[in-house]
């Protein structure tokens, strides 16, 4: 322990609840003078035997505060230089401990926003090759259709808004949207509507026409967008689900 | 009138003694015998229909003056194992009620407590040849008397599993069925099949592992081998030594109770045939084409409907995930994912099922996923809970990634198939964006 550290004595500490006090240090006398003999008054400490018996009791509380005190002053003292023009040692710190969170705030913004989705980008220049499915479905509500020829005007509205509602299905869709032309839809045939499908595609296609642009995912998805439907009795649009087929042609029919 | 009391009170005792006096019910053992040890004495308690809570002594010999044992009917012995205090097994009762339940059996409860009471655990398993020479005795002076070993089924537990294995063996394997559950490992390990219950000691053999790095045994024991949660630490079960008894016990004991809630019909234990229980879990072995038209083995009873396939096949492994309590079986669905990412992403599956009323969730994230272009990704999703019919279906997919873009996994199709129930329809759904850690829920649709 340092020589310029004031050693306080504990004079007859009564209180034992007293944590603080209770808690006793003892020194060696370094240079073997034995002073006033101190007596700790916690029962709680145990007296050892120390060297050839000769110690002194200190607060340990006291010692920290002057200390925590000294070495406080000499932080602060030291935070205060400065370092170059007017900027202090804190100044420099903080500002250091702001370029760090700045680069990484840079950094992470720059990479989220600057991510490229490779999936997004396609080039529908490329797409050349044709593709057709061909199919059908029913409406549930179609009672004004049934005579065509009767009702050429409504007919007519009918088809348009089913080939929108086709349109937007297809359009809407994330996997066949960059691939998906038009929609035809044919006269009806007893409440059921003929449709065919163009899709365009890369002329490198084999994995495509096999997976993405399979029957299958062509009419699932048109299917579940039927089934998402709601199913309101008052809705003429509204298509029994199941009277869905669709199958894949290989020139325009319609 | 105090008088006349006390008489009534008298006899009804006398009767409840008389009526006692007739059952002849497994002997629990004192500290003194199991202490110091029990010389081996075996002893036959049959349960029939008739009598399913009173057993009656069967003699050895003359076995034909019981008139509740009708050797046209088929027999089943239930061998119990290592009886460390010489305690009563807790389940004797309920296999013998499960199994009268079955069909129409004489039910033979082998209590060769005073043997496999000792606190070494040596004596027992010399004792069990010894036992086993005892049983085969009784069942030989039984094919004397005109019964067919065909009508025979041995159900044995821990020890009790391979004295029924010698049992078999000494017959020269002409038993009609053994059933194992989890034969004991400790000095049965690493012996040759002869010295140890093996598919030749019986026409068919199935055996169920369910401690099989404590009390049970490793490897392949029958024609098929049942592997609850992989045959070794069960669900539920403690993880410390803290836990008592319960923990030295409890996976070993599963083997029962799983057994017990197969033949109960409450648990639905359909396992399928692979070659770890690693791969299983990866979704790897949900095929059950081997056993058409039946489906995957289903532990039990009634092993008729795989029987035939399963002595063609030799020797099968078969896999199986159990709940921590009774009920035991979980609700298994197959879900194939395909992915149209060019780029290769990896992730863990959070697949959640409602039905408008409840939901249940399955995490299948024992490793990661890989979601590669045009490929399936095969999972198996188990739930705790059976739900029917599924209305909505929430899928997310967690990556870990916490700073950066927010990748998207687009699926061309989702398809979960139930594995348990093949009369409920297959689920699709086509098309769907997910973002990374964000949850899509989506209403299933029959697949074409």
């Amino acid at each position: 322990m340092d020589d310029d550290i004031e050693l306080k004595i504990i004079q007859g500490v009564q209180d034992n609840n007293n944590v603080a006090s209770d808690v006793c240090m003892e020194v060696n006398a370094e240079n073997g003078d034995c002073p006033d003999h101190i007596n700790c008054a916690s029962p709680l400490l145990t007296t050892s035997q120390a060297g050839d018996g000769s110690r002194t009791e200190v607060s340990v509380e006291a010692v920290n505060n002057e200390t925590d005190e000294t070495t406080l002053q000499r932080v602060k003292r030291e935070l205060n230089e400065v370092v170059v023009w007017k900027l202090k040692v804190w100044m420099v710190i903080l500002i250091i401990l702001f370029l760090i969170a700045l680069t990484v705030a840079v950094t992470l913004t720059v990479c989220a926003a600057g991510y490229d989705d490779e999936d997004e980008k396609y080039d529908r220049s490329s797409f050349v090759v044709e593709r057709f499915f061909r199919g059908n479905f029913t409406l549930a509500n179609n009672n004004f259709t049934s005579h065509p020829l009767t009702q050429p005007a409504e007919s007519e509205k009918l088809l348009e808004q089913l080939k929108q509602k086709l349109t937007a299905v297809y359009n809407s869709s994330s996997a066949l949207a960059r691939y998906f032309s038009n929609v035809t839809i044919s006269n009806f045939r007893d409440e059921t509507a003929q449709f065919e499908l163009q899709f365009i595609i890369p002329s490198e296609n084999e994995q495509l026409v096999r997976y993405t642009l399979s029957s299958e995912m062509v009419k699932g998805v048109l299917l579940q967008h039927f089934y998402d439907q709601d199913s309101d009795a008052g809705d003429h649009l509204y298509v029994i689900p199941s009277s869905l087929s669709i199958e894949v042609c290989t020139k325009r029919t319609i | 009138m105090l008088l006349w009391c006390f008489l009534g009170l008298v006899s009804i005792f006398m009767l409840c003694e008389g009526q006692d006096s007739e059952c002849d019910n497994f002997i629990d053992l004192d500290f003194h015998d199991w202490f110091m040890g029990t010389n081996l004495y075996v002893r036959l308690l049959l349960y029939t229909r008739a009598n399913l809570d009173c057993g009656h002594k069967l003699s050895h010999h003359n076995f034909t003056l019981e008139p509740l044992f009708d050797l046209t009917r088929p027999t089943t012995f239930v061998i119990h194992g290592y009886r460390p205090t010489g305690a009563s097994p807790v389940w004797i009762n309920h296999i013998v009620q499960l199994l009268a339940a079955q069909e129409d059996m004489n039910i033979l409860v082998v209590d060769w407590n005073r043997g496999a009471a000792n606190l070494n655990y040596f004596t027992p398993v010399t004792n069990t040849r010894r036992t086993a020479a005892n049983i085969t005795g009784f069942i030989e002076s039984m094919e004397k008397e005109g019964t067919s070993l065909d009508s025979i089924h041995l159900i044995g537990v821990s020890l009790g599993a391979h004295v029924a294995g010698f049992i078999g063996a000494m017959l020269g394997g002409r038993v009609g069925r053994i059933t194992g559950l989890d034969p004991a490992g400790p000095m049965f390990a690493g012996v040759p099949p002869e010295e140890r219950l093996d598919p030749t000691d019986a026409q068919f053999v199935d055996v169920l592992h369910t401690d099989m790095n404590f009390f049970g045994l490793r490897g392949t024991h029958g024609h098929v081998d049942f592997y609850a949660n992989g045959g070794l630490d069960q669900p539920g079960c403690p993880k410390t030594i803290f836990s008592g008894k319960s923990y030295i016990v409890c996976d070993h004991q599963r083997s029962v109770f799983l057994y017990l809630c197969a033949l109960n019909h409450t648990c639905n234990l359909m396992a399928y045939p692979c070659s770890s229980y690693t791969d299983f879990l990866n979704g790897q072995c949900l095929q059950c084409e081997t056993f058409k038209p039946a489906s995957c083995p289903v532990l039990g009873y009634n092993m008729s409907l795989w029987r035939d396939t399963l002595l063609r096949l030799g020797q099968t492994r078969v896999f199986f995930s159990t709940r921590a309590e009774a009920p035991f079986s979980k609700t298994s669905y197959r879900v194939d994912l395909v992915t149209w990412n060019q780029f290769l992403r990896w992730g863990v599956v959070i697949l959640r099922l409602h039905n408008g009323k409840n939901v249940i969730e399955s995490r299948i994230d024992h490793k990661l996923l890989r979601f590669e272009q045009y490929t399936s990704t095969r999972l198996l999703a188990q739930f705790d809970m059976d739900l029917h019919p599924v209305q909505k279906i929430s899928l997310r997919i967690v990556t870990g990634n916490v700073i950066g873009p927010r990748y998207k996994i687009r699926l061309l199709q989702i398809r979960i198939t139930p594995l348990e129930k093949p009369d409920r329809p297959l689920m699709c759904r086509y098309d769907i964006i997910l973002e990374e850690n964000v949850e899509v829920s989506f209403r299933p649709l029959p697949c074409n």
